[in-house]
């Protein structure tokens, strides 16, 4: 609705001309192997036969045209199924166990990846006054599944009218200034919105680098564009509140629809927003919020802001600035015109020459894989299951540091430009994942790691007769175990894509045949453990 | 003329001649020489950061009593005022342009200030330089760099530093300095996960839980049975050749060379004898006291600690929610206080509180926005305790000189005089803190005078 006009505004930034894409020809099986590992939630054999079938585009033109699962109505399903007591409701358990479902088994597993990368950076979190409110957190993260591929100029105002975002940072219940009682607006999401979900703290260059005058960054806003905002994001609340039910919160409570505007609580005055535009007085709510949601997305930034966000949280923590040049081109227009198409910038992000070339170009290429990723990875390729046909497992943050939607506070579970000292900030590289890998939960990951392939397996004893157990299915692997090398090759392919150098190859060839007096499932739990807590795999390449 | 003595030379003299950050990596670079000698101390210190995440709104926290006073205070706050009847008075050995209370939710802290263990510091901040209202208005420049923006200014409090390109922290950079380099163990233990404040430029926290430290299983050195996985696992660990990959190794390793000992020596000491309170920050501080009490197991005569609580961006329901944050600060530091006493170790650790900055006077209708200054709180056997350092603002009135706009009030001391006082104490010399604290001697005080002479 509103992206024709995002397209065609008087966009002072640069655009680098979209280059005609060249016919890609078809992928090996580790090279599409090696793509849905970054792509989706973790390569299966049959995905990587499909995408080695269609291409790379063929795949993601075929997921973006999928429809959205839902995390609300597998609740619902679960609900009725469940035949819940009056007084009894779902919970933070069921919420993680909708997220574990989909990540694992959805079959729109592009759409879901890309919601949980949105999802840290558009947080909201349960570790608030609403964490128990299990159907608003699910339907907040529906919005992300649902506008993965749209517009961002959609998603930016779906995100600012949610009523789940509204709790988080303020905007529900915003009032008008009211000098009597020295009340002016709350500048929560006007200062939050700005700094995280849009243009960032300093002005960007397409290719992600900061401008600088002078030798200095230059801020992208001040306290006093802060003030402005905060008055444009006055007169929200729940959907259906009136001016006389404005105070009763528990009345109004509805975590589902959109808020709903209250002009009466709505601030009319003049406001100055960003690049000198002006929204003149005695506007509505609604009026005021597409000038400003319009001057966010219009701002120059936005393109290499979230652009480049994507690619870390996706690809690579250290893109090159012509990769980061190159996505923002696409986010400005997409070909056709059009600024903000998301589905058009996950494509340019996934299809870059230098998402497929990985280290043979860049030798730092990658990322650190975020801990509950290794875990999902290692129970969607190993055909997981569970006794009771659920996924259950409550406790992601005791073992990951990180469940979906429960970050401590907005700025997510890591800083986005985190660089521990040593080896990576000598190098002047980033890993923004290592900040929630401390000691301590490099170590809760090993054990949960050693617990999901030493005993979490199908045919373990003492683990199959738990119904709540997720078990991993090694049954593929069995006809391969008395050829180490035709396993390895298998295994490379379906967790390392491919990239397992002939060292690695090597020493997990010798340590493998060492173990053959040992039980088959012994011997293939402890390949897949090692593999998976090996430096090697721990970086996404 | 001894090897410290020696660097200590060298570091005067390069104090001098460069800039404090050059110094600083000289130091560094001559501290690994030192490494050998690390009897560098023959007390036990430890310092115990509390992190108070969000932004505190301690103007409710240290509020004016005196009817007129807090006739402004009144005024400016509105429905967020605390009650005069709720408050509680406390009386500074020095002199207070007003009178001065707590809110009776914080009883304990009343308690403890008025046995000398507790002290508070009034309108401290992140500054560049000392400067007035009428600068502020006029030079940006002169401003910390993103004013109000949460991470922004926990990295200043965290850093002292806000122009480094690097990003250290000053505990981080007193370890680099003046930690045992023989010693596997980083003298900065975290009980709250990776924080800037101590990360250095050679070191970095160690991190461990509320509950201990978690030990490996299926890579577990001390069963037999894992002796050939442990071994393959190094084998693919030497031959990663990816920067990424290679800080992974680093980590898994210093959890490897670390595990036993820490376990160990958490086993090694009796439970506490006083009851801690239920809360989040209640379980690290006992924690702290754990590890404090195991420092000689551990070979650490310096130990900082890293503790956090979170909440305290309180932009709605304030007047719910800061009396419940507050008060669980109060009840586990009055906890922690108790155990060390206990323990004999009162004398040796000093707790004293950190947040991103104060919060608006005025009100946004349920809650508060970003502000500057803020007042902190210091505590332990070795603060002389009953008194009020830094300065009160003078005036609550909007507009005043100490506000710069809707209630944000201009800090009238620095983050770098506060952690330089608290660096005094640790053991830092002269010439150590000045390369710690580059930004410090644009202050007029380096030592606030908190704390007692060791």
């Amino acid at each position: 609705m509103l992206t024709a006009c995002g397209g065609e505004s008087g966009d002072s930034a640069p655009t680098h001309p979209v280059p005609t894409p060249e016919p890609i020809p078809l992928p090996s099986n580790n090279e599409s192997a090696r793509f849905l590992n970054t792509a989706s939630f973790g390569a299966t054999v049959s995905s990587i036969e499909n995408v080695s079938n269609i291409g790379f585009e063929g795949w993601l033109n075929e997921q973006i045209a999928l429809p959205a699962s839902s995390h609300v109505a597998y609740l619902q399903a679960l609900e009725s199924n469940l035949n819940l007591a009056k007084d009894e409701k779902l919970h933070r358990k069921e919420r993680l166990e909708a997220w574990f479902t989909h990540a694992i088994t959805a079959p729109d597993q592009l759409r879901q990846r890309v919601a949980f990368a949105l999802s840290e950076i558009f947080v909201v979190s349960d570790q608030s006054t609403f964490g128990d409110d299990t159907y608003g957190l699910a339907n907040y993260y529906d919005l992300l599944i649902n506008n993965a591929f749209g517009n961002y100029r959609d998603l930016l105002e779906q995100v600012t009218l949610s009523p789940i975002m509204g709790m988080y940072l303020s905007v529900l219940g915003n009032e008008k200034p009211n000098e009597e009682a020295n009340i002016r607006p709350d500048e929560n999401y006007a200062r939050e919105v700005m700094q995280l979900f849009s243009i960032g703290l300093v002005e960007l260059n397409n290719d992600g680098s900061e401008k600088r005058q002078n030798g200095q960054s230059i801020p992208t806003y001040n306290q006093e564009t802060i003030k402005a905002f905060a008055h444009v994001y006055t007169g929200w609340n729940f959907n259906g509140t009136t001016a006389d039910t404005w105070w009763q919160f528990y009345r109004n409570y509805n975590s589902m629809m959109p808020m709903t505007a209250v002009e009466a609580f709505h601030d009319t005055s003049e406001k100055h927003l960003l690049n000198n535009v002006v929204i003149p007085e005695n506007q509505t709510a609604k009026q005021d919020l597409d000038i400003a949601l319009d001057n966010l997305f219009n701002h120059p930034n936005i393109a290499p802001f979230i652009g480049k966000q994507l690619i870390k949280k996706l690809v690579t923590s250290n893109p090159s600035p012509a990769y980061v040049a190159r996505v923002s081109a696409t986010f400005n227009n997409n070909g056709q015109g059009i600024r903000g198409d998301l589905g058009a910038v996950i494509k340019a992000i996934l299809l870059d020459q230098e998402a497929m070339d990985g280290t043979s170009s860049n030798v730092n290429f990658g990322k650190v894989r975020k801990p509950i990723l290794r875990a999902v990875h290692l129970w969607r390729t190993f055909d997981a299951s569970s006794p009771n046909n659920r996924f259950q497992f409550n406790w992601p943050d005791y073992a990951f540091a990180q469940a979906p939607l429960s970050a401590h506070h907005v700025f997510n579970f890591f800083s986005p430009d985190y660089a521990p000292p040593g080896i990576v900030s000598d190098n002047n590289l980033i890993a923004p994942e290592l900040e929630i890998v401390t000691e301590n939960f490099l170590t809760r990951t090993s054990n949960f790691l050693a617990y999901s392939t030493f005993w979490g397996h199908t045919e373990h004893e003492d683990e199959r007769d738990d119904e709540n157990r997720i078990l991993i299915d090694m049954s593929s692997l069995k006809p391969m175990v008395d050829d180490t090398e035709k396993l390895l090759t298998h295994l490379n392919m379906l967790l390392l894509g491919g990239t397992m150098s002939t060292q690695m190859q090597d020493i997990l060839t010798e340590a493998f045949n060492k173990t053959s007096d040992q039980a088959v499932n012994d011997r293939l739990s402890n390949l897949l453990f090692i593999i998976m807590i090996s430096p090697q795999y721990t970086v996404q390449r | 003329m001894n090897r410290r003595d020696f660097v200590k030379s060298l570091l005067g003299s390069s104090i001098g001649m460069s800039s404090a950050g050059a110094a600083l990596s000289n130091m560094t670079l001559m501290n690994s020489a030192l490494a050998q000698t690390n009897n560098r101390f023959d007390d036990y210190k430890a310092l115990v950061c509390v992190f108070l995440h969000g932004g505190n709104d301690s103007f409710n926290m240290l509020i004016p009593s005196d009817d007129i006073k807090y006739q402004s205070y009144q005024t400016v706050r509105q429905n967020l005022a605390i009650a005069q009847s709720d408050l509680i008075n406390i009386t500074p050995s020095s002199a207070t342009p007003y009178n001065l209370a707590l809110p009776n939710f914080m009883t304990p802290m009343q308690q403890l200030f008025n046995q000398g263990n507790l002290a508070f510091l009034a309108n401290t901040g992140p500054l560049l330089h000392p400067i007035s209202k009428s600068q502020a208005q006029q030079n940006v420049n002169l401003l910390p760099p993103q004013l109000f923006s949460h991470n922004d200014q926990q990295k200043h409090w965290q850093t002292s530093w806000p122009e480094q390109t690097a990003l250290t922290g000053w505990a981080g950079r007193m370890a680099d300095l003046i930690m045992d380099t023989q010693n596997p163990l980083s003298m900065n233990l975290s009980i709250t996960g990776t924080n800037i404040l101590q990360t250095g430029v050679n070191s970095l926290p160690y991190s461990l839980d509320a509950s201990g430290v978690e030990t490996f299983s299926a890579l577990d050195p001390n069963k037999s049975w894992n002796n050939d996985r442990i071994n393959v696992l190094t084998q693919l660990m030497a031959a990663e050749k990816h920067k990424l990959g290679q800080a992974h190794n680093d980590i898994y390793n210093r959890a490897q060379n670390n595990i036993d000992n820490v376990a160990n020596a958490i086993k090694s000491v009796s439970e506490p004898s006083i009851t801690y309170p239920e809360n989040h920050l209640a379980n690290q501080l006992k924690m702290v006291a754990t590890l404090a009490s195991s420092q000689q197991l551990l070979s650490q005569p310096r130990q900082v600690f890293f503790v956090s609580m979170g909440g305290f961006d309180t932009h709605d329901n304030q007047n719910s929610d800061q009396p419940i944050l507050l008060q669980s600060l109060s009840d586990a530091l009055f906890a922690f206080n108790a155990d060390l006493q206990a323990r004999g170790l009162a004398n040796n650790i000093t707790s004293f509180t950190m947040s991103d900055f104060g919060r608006t006077l005025t009100s946004n209708g349920d809650g508060t926005d970003h502000g500057w200054g803020g007042h902190q709180i210091i505590m332990g056997g070795a603060v002389k305790g009953g008194d009020i350092y830094g300065t009160m603002p003078e005036d609550f009135t909007l507009n005043s000189s100490d506000d710069l706009g809707d209630g944000r009030i201009i800090p009238t001391t620095s983050v770098d005089q506060y952690a330089a006082t608290l660096a005094k104490w640790f053991g830092l010399s002269t010439n150590e803190i000045n390369a710690v604290f580059p930004n410090l001697s644009r202050f007029n005080s380096s030592d606030l005078g908190f704390m007692m002479p060791s």
